[in-house]
């Protein structure tokens, strides 16, 4: 239990540092903030205004403060550009986003994980050397050309899946899914590789251990051997890539909303980043570093569980 | 080819066929750089209900050919360059995966040196117990769970029903080894393969392990291959030895016979080569008798050996030794040995 | 399948080994990955040379023409042949690709030395380092993109600072676990100056996997400017690069593949063989994980 307890007691400093780094951006950047901020075409009274609108004439320690204040009680400031408060605008467009990143999740770890149980078994075979020549690829090829690639591909020449778009789950859940799985597929084939190559590596480790050569001498078949001895047994390395890695995807869900025009917080990213208006950059950063601290977390727990050695 | 039935029987032994014949065993391995001839011509025979120890350095070969005998070494690299180990007649060898799956840890068990690496640290000890019960006897989960309750008793544990539950990482070296122990003799095996059981123990735990194989021997009736380079072990257990250089056969008599008269110039020199604490307290240093050695090393078992394997090291080496590789004599009273120029030391 | 003894012998060399040759077998990431990344980088740096047509120039009665013998990869919405552009794009790459693994790598150095000799600076400096991996690469590279004025020289710290943080974790670790080493520990013991400690014991032995993980911070360097410039937030318009390239084909995407696809086909390659570079130099100088396979 005071395993648990520490875990969680973590997640604070970090999401802290977060928060001042996130603070300190704005403020090291060379040029004046405010300037930045409204933009090339500015005059000095809109540089003014926004100034004022973001409180950056007061001392750093103040705003510091202020700002966490308000960041404590759920308030992540206003946009800039549109005026509403960055939450609801956040608000608006998570939905998309977090289907989109839950079925990228589970897409990769269904698909990569057998994939490299495989090639760590047949290490060595042209099985091995094929996943591990495609793992490579996916890792080399950005995803906005894969997901491109299955445009092209999947939905103009074969027809098979829609071009663009997102429909929530209240529309039904064909449309739902057929608009989801062209993204989460290339989004994630980053993400599967990574994956992959670590599943293997690891895989490959535990099956040269002691415990795995007993186990045979003891006539355990070779299905058994690696699904409950092996597996178990590389499943922690294995679980803290996918949960390293979710900051790895999330940079993947952010461009694939843009090139399937997903209403997502990364096109709200893509859009705000053109406009200069920092504070909803500021509140989306946040926002995801947190989601990659809590998922992280709850895999840290997930170690209690998976092996008994982390149980004190 | 070793005949056992040329061979009085050790008292206690009837006089059926072995229970396990190895002959002229060849277990090569291949890599870049060239053939490694670990296991080159190998035979001998396990009686049954016997302890017959197998003797030799690191590397000579003896934990490869206990390997093999389960066919526990991948394919590449290592190869069957030939010969046949024989169980009951028939040619381990020559089995395929699914029947090997039938013979270990049902007939032939193995246990292996490192109690601290050898048991999985993610499943209880209970439940790799009871995974041999269930999978040899199909036993349903209640009866495997005493089973391994009864086995753990067997072994000495205390608390058998709690500590089935408990993982390895609970257990000390000493229990896990037992540990290891019981999941190996839980289906009653007809030969027990123990690689250098005791080496990773502490000497006081050592001596309960080997009591404890003792025991469980008498109360089963099993026949044990003892692998150690440790002489002391192999005066306690074994009733037969075997020594082994290089991956050959040099020696072969009862434990008896070996210690007290031993022919070959490689055992004369490991036997000569243990210290004695005999020396009258007060000697001067320089009085002492010093450690006697072997000099040299261990050959690298690449290429084909031309002549006696031991040559290079041998002080008896003459120049036959050199040119071809010694026969096999057998010295009457199952005492074999192989080389030109033996004899008392 | 087991092995029979024929096979094996046919396997084995005999004594007598081609050294150049059997290099090559021994080593074919390591090989195809340099050899491909050389070839990349030659036809980057003879852009001046090769390019038919200038990058920047553009000619808007030729726009979007398919690939043909005059355009050898078509023309863009503004007439300006793709070729050359992928060809001069390729320089920006590249040179995007080094100095960001350089930055990160000098910079991260610094700071995970730091930590790994100082109990003091490790606490506070691993907890830094934590939040920085916290935030997704793109998005704190675009969140700094956001603030600066886009040139090279901003890409290139958008994307180098993202990377620091592995560094540092490497460094430190290594550090950590060097200074346990008895001969460290014994060379301490008898009053050897900390400086030669760092350069005689702690350096070399860091040195390898430094170069290995440069190598796939640069791959990762390279993919990064391409998505930088795809969201609006990379290289300025002006100068070409592959991805505020592939960033312009969007548009025409249904009309005009070759203009997302030549410049991916490059960037792909370019990526690829430096993983390649990057998996073999592991491989050849970790003898552990190469024997595993």
């Amino acid at each position: 239990m005071f395993y648990v307890l520490k875990r969680i007691l973590a997640v604070i400093p970090v999401l802290g540092i977060v928060a001042v780094i996130v603070f300190l951006l704005l403020h090291l950047s060379p040029g004046d903030p405010a300037a930045l901020i409204a933009g090339d075409t500015a005059s000095s009274d809109d540089v003014e205004r926004v100034r004022q609108l973001l409180g950056l004439n007061r001392p750093l320690h103040e705003q510091f403060f202020s700002w966490l204040w308000r960041l404590l009680q759920g308030d992540l400031g206003v946009s800039v550009f549109t005026g509403l408060p960055v939450t609801t605008m956040i608000g608006q467009r998570i939905e998309p986003t977090l289907w989109l990143t839950f079925l990228t999740i589970t897409f990769a770890v269904i698909l990569a994980v057998p994939m490299g149980i495989v090639a760590a078994w047949k290490a060595g075979t042209w099985i091995d050397r094929t996943v591990m020549a495609l793992a490579v690829m996916a890792f080399s090829l950005p995803v906005f050309l894969i997901g491109y690639l299955f445009i092209f591909g999947f939905s103009i020449k074969l027809a098979w899946l829609p071009v663009q778009g997102f429909h929530s789950l209240r529309e039904g859940f064909g449309p739902f899914i057929k608009h989801l799985i062209l993204p989460a597929l290339s989004g994630g084939l980053v993400y599967m590789a990574l994956i992959a190559r670590m599943t293997r590596a690891t895989m490959l480790e535990v099956l040269g251990e002691d415990y795995i050569r007993t186990a045979r001498a003891r006539g355990v078949g070779n299905q058994r051997l690696l699904l409950r001895h092996a597996l178990k047994n590389a499943a922690v390395p294995i679980v803290t890539t996918v949960g390293l890695g979710i900051a790895l995807l999330l940079g993947g869900v952010i461009i694939t909303e843009s090139v399937f025009a997903i209403p997502g917080i990364g096109r709200l990213t893509v859009d705000s980043v053109l406009r200069h208006d920092y504070p909803v950059i500021q509140g989306i950063v946040l926002v995801v570093a947190a989601v990659y601290v809590f998922i992280n977390l709850a895999i840290d727990l997930l170690y209690t569980v998976l092996d008994p050695r982390i149980r004190y | 080819m070793t005949s056992n039935a040329a061979r009085d029987p050790i008292a206690g032994i009837d006089s059926r066929d072995p229970i396990i014949q190895i002959d002229d065993l060849k277990v090569w391995f291949a890599n870049r750089d060239g053939i490694l001839r670990a296991v080159d011509g190998l035979s001998f025979d396990l009686q049954r209900e016997e302890t017959l120890g197998l003797v030799g350095e690191s590397g000579c070969g003896k934990s490869v050919t206990a390997m093999t005998m389960l066919q526990l070494i991948p394919s590449p690299p290592s190869v069957i360059a030939g010969g046949s180990i024989r169980y009951n007649g028939a040619d381990l060898l020559q089995f395929d995966e699914k029947r090997m799956r039938t013979i270990r840890g049902n007939e032939i068990s193995m246990i292996f040196q490192d109690p601290m690496t050898s048991l999985n640290p993610v499943l209880t000890v209970g439940e790799q117990i009871a995974e041999t019960a269930v999978l040899h006897r199909k036993l349903d989960r209640r009866a495997a769970r005493e089973l391994v309750v009864e086995m753990l008793h067997k072994v000495n544990i205390p608390e058998p029903q709690r500590r089935a539950d408990e993982y390895p990482h609970q257990f000390s070296g000493g229990m896990r080894q037992r540990a290891m122990i019981a999941a190996a003799l839980v289906c009653n095996p007809k030969v027990l393969i123990a690689d250098e059981p005791t080496t990773a123990l502490d000497v006081t735990i050592q001596a309960q392990i080997i009591e404890l194989m003792l025991d469980l021997k008498r109360e089963f009736g099993t026949s044990i291959i003892m692998i150690t380079h440790d002489l002391g072990v192999v005066a306690e257990t074994c009733a037969r030895v075997v020594v082994m250089y290089a991956g050959r056969k040099v020696e072969e008599a009862s434990a008896g016979e070996l210690f007290a008269a031993p022919l070959h110039p490689y055992t004369q020199g490991l036997l000569s080569a243990t210290p004695r604490l005999e020396t009258a307290p007060g000697t001067r240093r320089a009085d002492r008798p010093r450690l006697t050695e072997i000099p040299g090393m261990v050959p690298t078992l690449k290429g084909a050996l031309k002549g006696c394997c031991f040559a290079p090291r041998c002080h008896k080496a003459t120049a036959i030794c050199r040119e071809s590789a010694p026969t096999i004599e057998d010295r009457g009273n199952g005492h074999i040995v192989s080389c030109f120029n033996c004899g008392s030391a | 399948m087991a092995l029979t003894l024929a096979q094996i012998e046919s396997r084995v060399d005999t004594e007598g080994r081609r050294p150049w040759w059997s290099f090559l077998r021994r080593h074919p990431l390591l090989v195809i990955g340099g050899v491909l990344l050389v070839i990349m980088a030659l036809v980057a740096l003879a852009a001046p040379w090769m390019a038919p047509y200038s990058p920047i120039d553009m000619n808007v009665m030729q726009r979007l023409k398919a690939p043909s013998a005059v355009h050898l990869f078509g023309t863009d919405a503004m007439g300006r042949d793709v070729f050359s552009r992928v060809l001069w794009g390729g320089r920006v790459s590249l040179i995007v690709g080094i100095s960001v693994s350089l930055l990160a790598t000098s910079i991260g150095v610094l700071i995970g030395m730091v930590a790994g000799f100082s109990r003091l600076a490790d606490a506070l400096v691993m907890r830094v380092m934590d939040g920085m991996m916290a935030i997704p690469g793109i998005l704190l590279a675009v969140a700094m993109m956001a603030l600066m004025r886009a040139s090279i020289e901003t890409v290139v710290i958008a994307i180098a600072v993202p990377e620091i943080p592995r560094v540092v974790r490497l460094v430190r670790s290594l550090v950590l676990v060097i200074r346990e080493q008895p001969y460290v520990q014994a060379a301490e013991a008898i009053g050897t100056r900390f400086h030669w400690i760092l350069l005689r014991h702690v350096l070399p032995n860091a040195v390898t996997p430094l170069i290995v993980q440069g190598t796939f911070i640069s791959a990762s360097a390279v993919l990064f400017e391409a998505y930088l410039s795809f969201l609006g937030a990379g290289t300025p318009p002006e100068i070409p690069s592959w991805g505020n390239m592939m960033a312009e084909g969007r548009a025409v995407v249904q009309l005009a593949f070759n203009i997302i696809l030549f410049p991916g086909i490059f960037l792909g390659l370019t990526v690829l063989s430096i993983n390649l570079l990057g998996d073999g130099l592991r491989d050849m100088l970790d003898p552990k994980i190469a024997r595993r396979l």
